[in-house]
């Protein structure tokens, strides 16, 4: 695949993503897009309303916002360390074909 | 050990707000997290569901000194939503069970890490990006059709590049990392939650990839398929774990998996599609750019790298 087509490519990947992603929102409005989990939750107490939880986590974010930052820290440490490898890569890729042009012109 | 102290009610929301929390009351005398209080109002299953049991009648009380304690220790704590199996949700023998083949595939994941290492030290940047994006995805809560919201995993892209074995241990991290600050999955359920998604995942993905390219399926229409299958595999596992500890009373097993099923894996679709699609964004960049490190990682040499 050329760069151009590739590029492309990756665009449309970027929107379909973002799409899929959003589309929800509109599909199932006024849903609560609430976490997965804890539907799951309930659904265990309905098959077993006698159950209790053994253990509970030992640290819990104080707030909405404090697991927020620590999501996005999260996040944002990962997004560091991929971006940090596609500069180190792209660099490298752009300084390898400036020293073959130059190798050529010599 | 850790865990006899925990036992103990813990969420000083109960002696905050009272009223609000009488719907996460326990008959056991655990309070329930409070989760759902934190931005919206609960899910209507969710409501009922603990209105049920808190209507048996449970109050804390037996726990009180503890909770005093904790709730000066960690005022206003909110667990949090986490898309595993919840901390101390799980019964401790099917922890136990869990726990087994996770800790043998890690250590086996430690030794391959190392052993990559050693062998191939220019893959370490490649490493610590799968590891990232394994990050980067699992903090990422995207809304699905089913109308809750689920992340996705990441772990494909790895298991792609280097084999199931490493995503064991980056997947584990990841698992750790929000088990420990986010209360999100758990130390009780980290068994588990390594074997759906840092095992069942990896090893689908890298099965299924390796399947494709043998049949010559073109190779983003295979890295496609294998993270977004690997994805979607991950939370039909966890709904077999689920399912496997609580058979539903009249229907068993079957008509567990079925209802966790719809919870975990239906929304899971799009998200996997999504992961599907990311995975191929970062692998065609590490085809075109880092064709170097690619060529001599184990996982692709009998394939090829493009």
């Amino acid at each position: 695949m050329n760069g151009k087509k590739r590029s492309v490519s990756n665009i449309l990947i970027v929107l379909a993503v973002i799409v899929l992603a959003g589309s929800p929102l509109l599909i199932a409005k006024g849903a609560e897009f609430g976490g997965a989990d804890d539907a799951a939750e309930a659904a265990i107490l309905e098959i077993r309303p006698d159950y209790h939880p053994w253990a509970a986590s030992i640290l819990e974010p104080a707030s909405g916002e404090i697991e927020s930052l620590l999501f996005a820290l999260q996040a944002a440490l990962g997004a560091g360390v991929v971006f940090f490898g596609v500069g180190y890569y792209t660099g490298r890729a752009r300084k390898e074909a400036v020293g073959q042009t130059a190798d050529v012109r010599r | 050990m850790v865990f006899a102290a925990r036992k103990a009610c813990r969420h000083p929301r109960s002696l905050k707000a009272p009223a609000q929390v009488a719907r996460h009351l326990h008959p056991s005398g655990v309070v329930l997290p409070p989760r759902v209080l934190k931005n919206s109002p609960p899910p209507r299953r969710n409501l009922t569901a603990r209105a049920k049991v808190a209507g048996k009648g449970g109050i804390v009380t037996h726990h009180k000194k503890a909770a005093v304690i904790l709730a000066a220790l960690a005022a206003g704590a909110v667990p949090a939503y986490s898309m595993h199996i919840m901390e101390g949700f799980l019964p401790p023998a099917w922890a136990a069970i869990w726990a087994l083949p996770s800790i043998a595939l890690f250590l086996f994941g430690a030794s391959r890490i190392a052993a990559i290492m050693r062998e191939n030290p220019k893959a370490k940047l490649l490493l610590a990006m799968a590891g990232a994006f394994c990050f980067v995805l699992s903090a990422l809560k995207i809304p699905s059709v089913t109308g809750s919201c689920s992340h996705p995993t990441g772990v494909g892209l790895g298991a792609i590049l280097f084999g199931p074995l490493p995503m064991v241990v980056l997947g584990a991290i990841v698992l750790v990392f929000q088990a420990l600050l986010l209360a999100h999955g758990g130390f009780t359920t980290l068994g588990a939650n390594v074997f759906s998604m840092a095992i069942v995942g990896p090893f689908v993905s890298y099965g299924v990839y390796k399947g494709l390219k043998i049949l010559k399926v073109k190779t983003p229409v295979a890295v496609f398929l294998a993270a977004a299958l690997g994805d979607l595999l991950t939370y039909v596992a966890t709904s077999l774990q689920l399912a496997a500890a609580y058979p539903d009373p009249s229907g068993g097993f079957g008509a567990s998996f079925i209802k966790f099923g719809s919870i975990f894996a239906l929304t899971q679709i799009p998200l996997a599609i999504s992961e599907g699609l990311l995975t191929v964004l970062a692998f065609n960049f590490i085809a075109d750019k880092a064709a170097d490190e690619l060529a001599g990682l184990p996982a692709l040499e009998k394939v090829g790298s493009r």
